[in-house]
């Protein structure tokens, strides 16, 4: 028990070390999904809805179409799904098969594998507005990212969005557009689902994006069981400070190793390290109250509070015998608190010293003598 | 790196914004890990539908596309479906889509009972011995949402609540739901903070939890550049 409540405030810090970009990015990301009005990122932004055109009877029957189909393959071929349509003004015939997707123009029963004329035509329709279309352009990358046919081209506009429009040769469908904004969405969804391969398609079931969740979570748990143990410790609010407030004003005593007095400080509520250094840096410490340092000890003079694991973990049992704790892990204490070594007392003279120039120009004052407060 | 004071300073902030942050930052970590750790095509319901059987059988096709379009000249798309109940055709007319029987080519009757639960059985891989079905004509359910009726809702009773939705008009499966398709909708509820329509990511409430749980990562980051530093060990 007491080995986990140690081990929460490192394991914190260690997952926070492993997981901390990536919770930057989190919430980046998230914010930006939040703030990011949508049309801004829309792919479809200049995309025309295609013209509903009344069907031209197929001159080719469906039966026909089938009977081609099947006499190419030496297999049976099962029907999945069979739609007619118009397409640059002539009849269509989209077949899903077991085996594929196919496209026969219903004019003439022949495979549709639209040309360069044809490819620019379809990008024209499927676009609102003016703008210079480039010659389309053969994508593989993009075949597999939309599951098309290896007749798969990029129409490239010069639009202030620059605008592509990907069409599949074969079936003859506008199969998307992507813009300047779409890629951004691409690349915020990216980085939130930690998905770096993202040609086929955005995925957040990944091992990597599970992992890194689940350490996240930790972290998230850890942070809890320290946050509790500090409100159960007083930590945020401290009734006893309060109740002792408002009767009197309560001090605390600082004593040199020797147990010479030094000054009496005055207790505002929050922790011993910050009542210690809050006009001054009497206390010097280096991870600025995280109970890991170790240098923002002191010892209780009288009766010393239960330690804590933070001090379990840093300080020997020898040195917490002797009432020895961390600062920065205890509420403010009326009574007597001792520096515990020399270096700990030079360093409350510089604060003195740098604290008090007009009283002590030329030195520091005396330890033995009674601070000016007195 | 950073003074003492610095160090106080954030280390408090961290302090107070993970006090007031902390459910919601927990709800975040946890729906998260809940989307990423369920698969999709499973949250889909993928599990609950094989239409690998259902095809389009040829014999059963007694009217052609050709003749119906020639009784509907007006349509702008036609469609040729699978369907359990043999193939059906689905027009593209002005506004609604109209469904014939692609045996003889009059509009579909509303699917009976008998009918949608034969759908269900040719759709479903298991056993539906124990399913019930309840015609749904009043009002969509928020799972499905969009509107479908009528609608057939097929419960599997099973251990997860599974159902199938089935169009009465077309016979077309409209969608599927289980516990954990529910579960993740409310952890996206939670993910994205709007309770009401549960998928508006644009709120208000998002943006002020967002801007401070950016600041309590910024936080927290910084403070790792003093986490790990030690004293002496023993100050002489
Ligand atoms: S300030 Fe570092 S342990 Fe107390």
């Amino acid at each position: 028990m007491r080995l986990s409540m140690i081990n929460a405030r490192s394991l914190h810090r260690i997952l926070a070390l492993i997981v901390g970009a990536q919770l930057i990015i989190w919430t980046l990301t998230g914010l930006a999904f939040n703030l990011i009005d949508d049309p801004l990122l829309d792919a479809n932004a200049l995309r025309a809805k295609p013209e509903k055109a009344q069907l031209i009877s197929p001159q080719v029957t469906l039966a026909e179409i089938t009977a081609q189909l099947t006499g190419s393959g030496t297999k049976q071929i099962d029907l999945k799904r069979v739609e007619l349509n118009t397409l640059l003004g002539r009849p269509i015939y989209r077949i899903k098969t077991s085996s594929g997707n196919h496209a026969f123009w219903a004019d003439t029963g022949e495979a549709v594998n639209l040309n360069r004329e044809q490819l620019t035509r379809l990008a024209k329709q499927s676009y609102r507005g003016e703008a210079i279309f480039s010659e389309p352009i053969l994508d593989e990358a993009a075949a597999q990212r939309y599951g098309g046919n290896p007749a798969f081209y990029r129409i490239d506009t010069h639009d202030e969005r620059h605008t592509q429009i990907f069409i599949d040769g074969q079936s003859g469908q506008v199969k998307a557009h992507e813009n300047l904004g779409s890629e951004l969405k691409q690349l915020l969804f990216m980085l939130h689902f930690i998905d770096y391969y993202p040609d086929n398609g955005v995925s957040f079931n990944h091992l990597a994006t599970r992992l890194i969740a689940f350490a996240a979570l930790l972290l998230g748990l850890s942070g809890t069981w320290v946050l509790v143990r500090k409100l159960a410790a007083g930590d945020y609010i401290s009734w006893q400070l309060i109740s002792r407030a408002s009767k009197k004003e309560s001090k605390l005593t600082l004593l040199s190793p020797d147990g010479e007095l030094l000054e009496n400080i005055i207790l505002a509520p929050g922790n011993l390290l910050d009542n210690l250094n809050h006009d001054r840096n009497r206390i010097a410490s280096q991870c600025g109250g995280g109970g890991h340092c170790g240098m923002c000890r002191v010892r209780f003079v009288d009766q010393a509070p239960k330690a804590t694991p933070e001090e379990r973990a840093r300080l020997k049992e020898e040195l917490l015998a002797q009432g020895i704790r961390l600062s920065c892990q205890h509420n403010g204490h009326q009574g007597k608190l001792a520096l515990t070594s020399r270096a700990q007392l030079r360093y409350w003279q510089k604060a003195q010293a740098e604290a008090e120039p007009a009283l002590n120009p030329a030195q520091a004052p005396l330890v033995n003598e009674s601070s000016p407060l007195e | 790196m950073l003074t003492p004071k610095q160090g106080r300073w954030l280390r408090k902030s961290h302090k107070w914004l993970t006090l007031f942050l902390g459910a919601q930052l927990l709800i975040w970590l946890i729906s998260g890990l809940y989307m990423v750790l369920m698969d999709i095509d499973y949250i889909h319901g993928d599990h609950l539908v094989d239409d690998s059987r259902l095809t389009l059988d040829a014999s059963q096709l007694t009217i052609s596309p050709e003749t119906i379009l020639s009784r509907y000249p007006e349509a702008t798309r036609l469609e040729l479906l699978p369907t359990a109940l043999g193939p059906v055709y689905k027009l593209n007319l002005t506004g609604k889509p109209l469904y014939l029987s692609g045996r003889d080519g009059e509009p579909l009757e509303p699917l009976s009972q008998q009918a949608a639960m034969k759908i269900a059985a040719r759709l479903y891989p298991g056993n539906l011995s124990g399913a019930s079905a309840e015609l749904l004509t009043e009002s969509t359910p928020a799972e499905v949402g969009g509107r479908h009726l009528p609608l057939w809702q097929i419960n599997l009773n099973d251990a997860f609540d599974s159902r199938l939705y089935i169009s009465a008009s077309s016979g077309e499966l409209v969608t599927k739901r289980h516990d954990f398709w529910r579960l993740f909708d409310v952890m996206w509820m939670l993910h994205i903070m709007d309770y009401e329509t549960r998928e508006n990511v644009h709120n208000p409430l998002l943006s002020g939890f967002s801007l401070l749980a950016l600041l309590t990562a910024l936080s927290g980051a910084l403070l790792l550049l003093i986490a790990f530093k030690r004293g002496k060990e023993e100050p002489a």
